[in-house]
């Protein structure tokens, strides 16, 4: 089950990566912001998930919204000379890091009281 | 605060939806990759994003100053060629109204040919008195006529009668004493120079029985061969009053293509 994702990803991956599509590279920066966001956003949907408290709404709107805006802040960051690019990292980067200090935290609760139960 | 908005999902249903999310990331993943190796392969710096900026506004303006290059340089181009076509059009075409001068006698022209002068008879009986008798032995307007019809017919290509210059439009006739070549008074003795192939052209008077035969029977004709003569050119005004050019059905002219 928890695979699904992961297996998800690599099927993704492949039809665009085996096409080789790819944007004008002044966008690459945005591009590579926008799948910063939207990692965060899998993360937090998975943490969610876990915690029994996932909205599908929430999750989907979030994942869209949170690229999208990742990259159009970034953009006009460099527009009027901000660097919000870094903001948006560092605050995308620490959820992620926290996302996932959870859910590892979640996933190593349910192990071990899977092996008291077991045990 | 997230009860407002919808229970949660049941179960283990959330991994699905997350699948199918990470399927859309997977591709952004992949699309973000290719572009980010794509930039990093044109140069691109990814971070400092005002150097970046300024790169990619250089780039770009450095493509469109090269594209400005490509026209200015088709352009010119093209109008090398256009010069190179107006300049021979303009040569062909100088030719072509050199030619025409030359024929109109528009122009001073030289070369090989025949000088041939006419002169009185020097076998007239000095005391020869009838007029019907001395006419045989001087030269006449027909005199004239004949030879310069004969070097025309031979191939003369310009001729002058004492510095007149024959053109389309010369008569060489007789009024009284003297004779009018282009309405101008010319006395003997009458030099006629003609341009052409000298020995085509003294061959042609001095054919026997020619119409310069008496004139050579008389001693009057002198022809003499030269290596490069000098015809002027006409002097007088050329002037159409009354013809006027039929229109023609357009025809291409011929300029150096």
């Amino acid at each position: 089950m928890i695979w699904l994702p992961l297996i998800g990803l690599a099927i993704g991956f492949q039809i665009y990566w085996l096409p080789g599509l790819s944007l004008p590279s002044s966008v690459a920066a945005y591009l590579s912001l926008a799948t910063l966001a939207g990692l965060d956003s899998i993360f937090g949907g998975i943490r969610a998930g876990i915690e029994g408290k996932f909205h599908d709404d929430i999750f989907f709107s979030g994942f869209l919204v949170n690229t999208l805006l990742a990259a159009a802040l970034a953009y006009l960051g460099d527009q009027i000379g901000v660097d919000l690019f870094l903001a948006a990292v560092v605050a995308l980067g620490g959820r992620i890091f926290l996302n996932l200090s959870l859910i590892r935290r979640y996933l190593l609760t349910e192990t071990r009281l899977r092996w008291r139960r077991e045990g | 605060m997230s009860t407002i908005v919808s229970p949660p999902s049941r179960g283990r249903n959330w991994v699905f939806q997350v699948t199918a999310l990470c399927i859309v990331l997977g591709m952004l993943l992949a699309l973000s990759l290719r572009t980010q190796r794509r930039a990093v392969s044109e140069g691109i710096p990814n971070r400092w994003p005002a150097l970046r900026t300024e790169f990619i506004n250089l780039k770009q303006q450095n493509a469109r100053l090269q594209k400005d290059l490509a026209d200015y340089k088709e352009r010119y181009e093209e109008l090398l060629r256009k010069q190179a076509t107006g300049q021979a059009a303009t040569l062909g075409l100088g030719s072509v109204l050199q030619e025409a001068k030359m024929l109109a006698g528009q122009v001073a022209v030289h070369g090989p040919g025949v000088i041939v002068t006419l002169h009185d008879s020097p076998k007239r009986d000095v005391n020869e008195t009838r007029p019907e008798v001395i006419e045989n032995y001087i030269v006449h307007d027909y005199d004239i006529r004949a030879v310069v019809n004969e070097l025309f017919a031979a191939g003369a290509e310009a001729i002058s009668v004492n510095g007149q210059r024959l053109i389309a439009t010369s008569s060489i006739r007789c009024v009284g004493p003297v004779i009018l070549i282009n309405s101008v008074q010319v006395a003997a003795p009458y030099v006629i120079k003609a341009i052409g192939k000298p020995d085509v052209l003294q061959k042609a008077l001095e054919l026997p029985g020619g119409t310069a035969d008496d004139l050579f029977l008389l001693d009057m004709i002198e022809v003499k061969q030269q290596p490069d003569i000098v015809v002027p050119a006409y002097s007088g005004s050329m002037r159409f009053y009354w013809a006027k050019p039929l229109p023609q059905p357009k025809k291409e002219v011929e300029v150096g293509r």
